[in-house]
């Protein structure tokens, strides 16, 4: 069985960094934080862990229909998603990834765009 | 002339924690620090704590006070500009000066943050296990339909089987009669039902019966008694499952439309048993037990039970057989072979044909 990219960069240590820089820079991010003005941080650190985890092939299965049913209300436009997408590339880089694995990551990220997108 | 004492708390600046200084009835904010007015903005002056901080209720504020109490709370609010900050505040009884007392609000978002990641991986790790548990248990029940118990003990405990050979051990083999030229062959759905509800039924007296059936090959039907797990009464045991398989099909017959007729071979020999297969694990026996229980059934009559010489010499004291005379196996031996005389067993209602 090959090994996953969540096991390849280290597992849940990388990964738990890589998902709480991209939570800050997200909430920092003049264009995303709007987003989620009114989730709470419980509730979006869980959803950000579990959907990145999945994405990476880790312990968690976020299935596409959840993750649109989390977004659905959202109105997450192009040029937001886009943001993310920088933000999660820079979040994977400043872990001292291999640029490999940086772009598999981004790749499946991007991805899930139809699923988030929806304004 | 609170104002003026505010004043004097301008040291509050300098640390990192949010700093305010309240009258103590009231909780009327008279002083902030650097730090809380970056959060709360400077409009903070003049306005109560509670209308400042989500989630406070002063009447609480007010009682731990009145007991001489810190009083603790904790929550998260979206500051002005930024991530959300998750605080602790921590209101103190004892009087800065005349009627102030101290709040002071800790950034523990950090802290949170990794608290809330650690909850959600437990939660996610704690799914996944459950969901492995479940995965494991439907394994094992499947693996429990290909091997028998002990089998599958030593399957799981060391990752593979031993081949083992045992001296004396009964097999009995059933097949349906005339099965390939029954209308009932052609319509797959009733076919398996009707062959699901039999073999079910013979499993719940094979296992009923210290037996073990080791496969079905179509219409055909494989046990043994007395392998992987010993059982000194093996012959006895399964010419009685034999005995009742046999009196069940003819119950069956008398209320079912589709009529089925088998003949059953019973012989006590040498066999192995062995897991085969790399990919497509199957518990299989083989040997001249087996070889020889085969050739029983092919001598029987419809809803005749032939055993061998060597079960025979077995069961005869406590099962009564007819003898059937001699037959040749392969190896040029020869062989008595019996037909054991099933109590209330009727005559099928038609004739069947031989095979």
């Amino acid at each position: 069985m090959s090994r996953s990219l969540y096991d390849k960069i280290g597992g849940f240590g990388t990964v738990s960094r890589i998902v709480l820089n991209f939570y800050g820079k997200v909430l920092d991010s003049a264009t995303l934080a709007r987003y989620f003005a009114a989730v709470d941080m419980e509730r979006l650190i869980d959803h950000q862990n579990l959907f990145i985890c999945s994405l990476l092939g880790g312990p968690s299965s976020f299935s596409d229909n959840e993750i649109k049913t989390v977004h659905r209300h959202a109105g997450i436009t192009d040029d937001a998603f886009d943001q993310a997408v920088l933000l999660f590339e820079q979040a994977l880089k400043e872990e001292a990834l291999d640029p490999g694995d940086v772009a598999s990551a981004v790749g499946l990220f991007e991805s899930k765009r139809s699923l988030v997108v929806c304004g | 002339m609170l104002t003026q004492q505010a004043d004097d708390f301008q040291g509050f600046d300098l640390l990192s924690l949010g700093v305010f200084a309240c009258d103590r009835e009231g909780l009327s904010i008279c002083f902030a620090n650097v730090r809380a007015k970056a959060w709360f903005g400077s409009g903070v002056i003049g306005r109560s704590l509670a209308s400042v901080i989500p989630g406070l209720v002063p009447t609480d504020a007010a009682q731990a006070l009145r007991e001489g109490r810190t009083f603790v709370h904790t929550g998260e609010f979206a500051p002005a500009r930024g991530r959300r900050v998750a605080f602790r505040l921590s209101i103190f009884p004892k009087l800065l000066c005349q009627n102030l007392i101290l709040a002071e609000l800790e950034d523990i978002t950090q802290l949170k943050e990794q608290e809330h990641l650690l909850d959600s991986y437990s939660r996610m790790v704690e799914r996944k296990t459950r969901e492995i548990q479940k995965e494991q248990e439907r394994t094992e029940k499947l693996l429990m339909n290909i091997f028998p118990y002990s089998v599958l003990q030593e399957f799981k405990e060391f990752g593979t089987t031993t081949p083992s050979f045992y001296d004396e051990v009964s097999v009995m083999f059933l097949d349906f009669v005339g099965f390939t030229r029954m209308p009932i062959s052609k319509q797959p759905k009733q076919l398996i039902s009707e062959l699901n509800e039999m073999f079910s039924t013979f499993d719940q007296i094979c296992e009923h019966h210290c037996c073990e059936r080791i496969k079905t090959i179509g219409d055909a039907y494989l046990a043994v008694s007395g392998m992987p797990t010993p059982n000194p009464d093996h012959a006895p045991d399964i010419t009685t499952a034999a005995i009742k398989i046999l009196r069940y099909l003819r119950r069956r017959n008398l209320n079912h439309s589709v009529q089925w007729t088998c003949r059953i071979g019973i012989h006590t020999g040498s066999v192995v048993g062995s897991v085969v297969g790399i990919r497509k694990y199957i518990y299989d026996v083989f040997g001249d037990g087996v070889n020889t229980a085969s050739r029983m059934q092919s001598l029987s009559e419809p809803m005749e039970i032939t055993v061998s010489e060597r079960t025979h010499g077995i069961i005869r004291n406590s099962i009564p057989c007819r003898c059937k005379g001699e037959v040749e196996l392969k190896s040029d031996e020869r062989m008595r072979i019996y037909a054991v005389e099933v109590a209330d067993c009727e005559t099928p209602r038609e004739p069947v044909p031989p095979p």
